[in-house]
């Protein structure tokens, strides 16, 4: 079963080398917005069963902060076989992701 | 660099110099996150919030040319490397043009064996811009977060005006973006 799995500054390799689509969603405990979209992403990895759903800590993971050029979280990444598709900062809608996946698959 | 990985924007219209420049990159630097344009549009869209270190454009494209390029990194990222991947830039005067506008360098696709050794030297040279640069981001990113938690405690706590301070705050952290 697809789920979203926890990554950090170590899994940053794993994640450029990876050749299929994953979607990265950088947030904080208290980030509001980071909040709601975990539960969004968490819903539609049954739906994308091709794609890597990862999650990371916005503070501990400097590098991949600073890899995303993210300010603040919330984030949503978008990357395949090492190339940045996506980059969505802020709150966004469960049918703007979808959509966003989509396309890149 | 504070992050060993190395970020490249490529602006390149044929998918197989595409697959060439990313695979020479590679040799330099396998720890690489690539961004692409193919036009004016993406190119526009993607370059700011990518932030690279270091850009790779072709002369000759659809919709603009590579020096429209240059002077659009130059006023957008200010001393971010950027080197042409060309097939046609084979004139003495548009070379010295090119480099004279604040290219870091050239190369000819024919000679794309030699981006590694190019990168190698283009990054060298720039590696005090790059460590400002990097520091810059630092520096915004504490601001940036510190506010946010500021504007995170503000919003569990009742004062008068308190909608006025917090749209004030939040429009100070697009600012700061």
């Amino acid at each position: 079963m697809n789920k979203l799995t926890s990554i950090d500054d170590g899994q940053i390799s794993g994640l450029l080398q990876a050749e299929g689509l994953s979607v990265v969603l950088m947030t904080s405990p208290w980030d509001g917005n980071g909040i709601i979209l975990r539960s969004i992403i968490e819903n539609l990895t049954a739906q994308f069963p091709a794609v890597q759903f990862r999650v990371a800590d916005y503070e501990a993971s400097p590098r991949l902060a600073r890899l995303f050029n993210l300010m603040s979280p919330p984030g949503i990444l978008l990357i395949k076989a090492g190339e940045m598709i996506q980059r969505v900062t802020g709150p966004v809608s469960a049918g703007r992701i979808s959509d966003l996946i989509r396309e890149a698959a | 660099m504070n992050t060993d990985i190395f970020k490249v924007f490529i602006l390149e219209d044929m998918q197989l110099d595409l697959e060439l420049n990313k695979r020479q990159v590679r040799k330099y630097n396998p720890e690489v996150l690539f961004a692409v344009a193919r036009n004016r549009t993406e190119f526009e869209e993607k370059l700011v919030d990518f932030q690279p270190d270091i850009v790779l454009s072709d002369y000759n494209l659809p919709d603009m040319n590579g020096l429209e390029a240059l002077l659009y990194v130059r006023e957008h990222l200010d001393g971010t490397p950027f080197i042409f991947i060309t097939g046609i830039l084979n004139d003495e005067e548009k070379v010295a043009e090119t480099i004279l506008s604040g290219a870091s360098g050239y190369l000819l696709k024919e000679n794309i064996k030699k981006l590694p050794e190019l990168l190698t030297t283009v990054v060298a040279q720039n590696s005090q811009v790059m460590q400002q640069r990097e520091q810059d981001w630092q520096r915004r990113k504490e601001q940036q977060m510190a506010l946010q938690k500021a504007i995170g405690t503000l919003r569990n706590t009742d004062f008068v005006g308190k909608d006025d301070v917090l749209a004030q705050l939040l429009k100070l952290t697009d600012g700061l973006a």
